[in-house]
């Protein structure tokens, strides 16, 4: 592999440059009415951060690290509390569930799902195309988003390539926008579907603490309730605009069934290890849903260590399928958004700088539409990392139930259905050449059917399962 | 006289009207009296492949191999994207007459192209560009624009940028 990088772009030297510059006016100007000299030091440190999320000068976990780093040194908290944030129990979830991703990936199992299921669904091009959305939104549900578009983008390219198709084909484009937005709104799903959701969980539970609130512990199952109906939500969305736009252009897909029957034919019988991975995961899942929210990250370490006794993941195999950056990441994002509650800097936010006057809805609206279109341009996780901790006492101002950011925030921050800057898994349908933003611009119209089902689901759903959005809702 | 026509593709920087105008230019030239030999330059950009393989690492977060998985099978279609545009160049210039002389080359498009032109003494430059945000080309520049102004600096031919 080439470990070259490629050389910084004219972005990402401006916002090398802007993020400190920015950092140090924050932090240089008078102390205004209201805030601490420890919440305007984690604000500066907060607009470095999203300054070089936002333009990536650096990869996103240095990103974290030097936020980790400047939460002591600009004074926003002492060294040990700063780096006692750092190891909270979300980021081992996360561990776990890249680990099983990569599991799946590794002993073939996600591509054998994945290739059967296709087969089945290859009765004409447009079950095709329908197959291909249905299977990467469903993967999703046990293994990250970006794992499951790294395992479906070389199986998409094969079928384009069965078919001989052009750069200029309808079903070339519509096959891989089925695999990109199948995984865009299967991050959505559970827990296990990206580590963003349980970002928002560990952010929530801080800022709880730090209020002095009761632990409101929010488990796999409650989570995916509120999540699944809007991801679905989203998923036909996406069908039936995929249809419409890129309606089928009558091919024989006979030499894709050809190739898909190759495919599964020289996959074989299903090994020992396919049968022990799928045993484990299942387990796994039944596991998070019994045993609730406290030991979700217990579970996912137990379930990534078996799978190493088990001999059918290798440490080696650890570190090829697993950008470790992830733990650092979520870890320095979790605290500077702890630092941001400690220091009273996001409730000084909300009670001063925001507009006072918004009622809970246009309190929902608004976060989701920040998050929503901030995730076009950032990391989804760097949007969670910036937005929750200023959205939770601002939902807090509005008389909203807080506890609803926990859905609102994370789904908006799913919702990345245009850019190539959005997701990994946009970045590649991109990069195969058969896409231009005009093309995927009709995102939008899933985006605003995704937020509609959001609000919908907000309004009449969530009621159904304890989530009330109401003026005057206690904490 | 033998003139040169660079016709510079990527796979990112490919249209139909570009092959069109190329031919269109070499029939100009053709015109005045001039042989033409059409120099199809594909360029495999590898900083797309770069920047792909980063946000599958660094935003993804998945490890090497699954980056390796996806850039193999992105640097197959790109192969098999490039053949297929040097057929479609080949087809039209040879239905008029012309030769295409065709070369496959990584890199950076801007230099590989700049590069080109000055070693085969081109005497028109013609591509298009990459499909971006507008207020991305607004606030950092455009890649082709860069190939203009620099071969003008440099006084390589005349640039044509298909719009």
């Amino acid at each position: 592999m080439d470990e070259r990088r490629p050389r910084m772009t004219p972005s990402a030297a401006f916002g090398a440059v802007m993020g400190p510059l920015l950092c140090a006016i924050i932090h240089m100007a008078p102390l205004p009415a209201g805030l601490t000299m420890e919440g305007k030091a984690a604000l500066a440190v907060l607009s470095l951060c999203v300054m070089w999320w936002l333009f990536s000068p650096v990869a996103l976990p240095v990103t974290s690290l030097m936020g980790l780093a400047l939460l002591p040194a600009l004074g926003a908290l002492p060294t040990a509390d700063a780096l006692a944030l750092f190891g909270n129990p979300s980021v081992f979830f996360v561990i776990g569930v890249f680990l099983v991703a990569a599991v799946m990936h590794r002993t073939g199992l996600s591509a054998r799902l994945t290739l059967q299921g296709l087969r089945r669904a290859s009765k004409s091009e447009d079950i095709l195309c329908y197959g291909v959305l249905g299977l990467s939104w469903a993967l999703c549900g046990v293994v990250v988003s970006h794992a499951v578009a790294a395992i479906m983008l070389p199986i998409v390219l094969q079928i384009i390539r069965a078919l001989d198709l052009g750069p200029r084909s309808r079903t070339a484009r519509r096959l891989l926008l089925s695999m990109a937005w199948g995984t865009v709104a299967g991050s959505n799903l559970t827990l296990l579907s990206s580590a963003r959701a349980t970002l928002a969980l560990d952010l929530y539970s801080n800022w709880r603490a730090n209020a002095g609130l009761d632990a409101d512990p929010i488990g796999f199952m409650a989570y995916a309730s509120g999540a699944a109906p809007v991801s679905l939500c989203s998923v036909l969305a996406a069908g039936i605009v995929l249809r419409l736009v890129f309606p089928p252009e009558g091919l024989d897909i006979a030499p894709a069934i050809q190739r898909l029957d190759e495919q599964v034919k020289d996959l074989g019988a299903m090994h020992r290890r396919e049968w022990i991975t799928l045993a484990v995961v299942v387990s796994m899942i039944v596991a998070m849903i019994t045993a609730g929210p406290a030991w979700l990250g217990v579970v996912a370490l137990i379930v990534s260590c078996t799978l190493f006794l088990l001999q059918v993941l290798r440490w080696e195999d650890a570190e090829r399928y697993v950008n470790w950056g992830v733990a650092l990441m979520y870890g320095g994002a979790i605290a500077v958004g702890g630092a941001l509650d400690r220091t009273g800097a996001t409730a000084w936010l909300a009670q001063t700088v925001l507009p006072d006057v918004m009622g809970p809805w246009t309190t929902v609206a608004l976060i989701a539409i920040l998050a929503a279109g901030l995730t076009e341009v950032v990391s989804n996780a760097a949007v969670i990392a910036v937005i929750l901790p200023i959205a939770l006492p601002l939902a807090v101002e509005a008389g909203l139930d807080p506890h609803l950011l926990v859905w609102l925030v994370p789904l908006s921050a799913g919702f990345a259905f245009i850019l190539p800057t959005s997701t990994p898994a946009m970045a590649m349908v991109f990069g195969t050449g058969y896409l231009r933003v005009r093309h995927t611009a009709i995102g939008g119209v899933i985006t605003l059917v995704s937020w509609g089902s959001l609000l919908a689901m907000a309004k009449f759903l969530w009621p159904l399962l304890g989530l009330e959005v109401q003026t005057g809702a206690s904490p | 006289m033998t003139r040169q026509i660079l016709l510079a593709v990527s796979t990112s920087r490919y249209s139909r009207h570009l092959v069109a105008t190329t031919i269109q230019e070499a029939l100009a030239l053709r015109r005045d009296g001039d042989e033409v030999v059409i120099d199809l330059l594909i360029v495999q950009e590898q900083d797309e492949l770069d920047r792909v393989g980063q946000r599958v690492g660094d935003v993804g977060f998945l490890g090497l191999s699954p980056q390796r998985d996806v850039l193999e099978a992105l640097g197959q279609e790109h192969d098999r994207m490039a053949r297929k545009m040097a057929q479609r160049v080949t087809d039209a210039a040879t239905a008029e007459g012309f030769v295409v002389k065709r070369t496959e080359v990584q890199g950076a498009f801007v230099e590989t192209v700049l590069a080109r032109a000055q070693s085969h003494q081109s005497d028109l430059i013609l591509l298009t560009r990459a499909d971006r945000p507008f207020i991305s080309r607004i606030l950092f520049g455009s890649e082709a624009d860069t190939v203009a102004k620099l071969a003008r600096r440099d006084g390589l031919g005349r640039v044509i940028i298909d719009e």
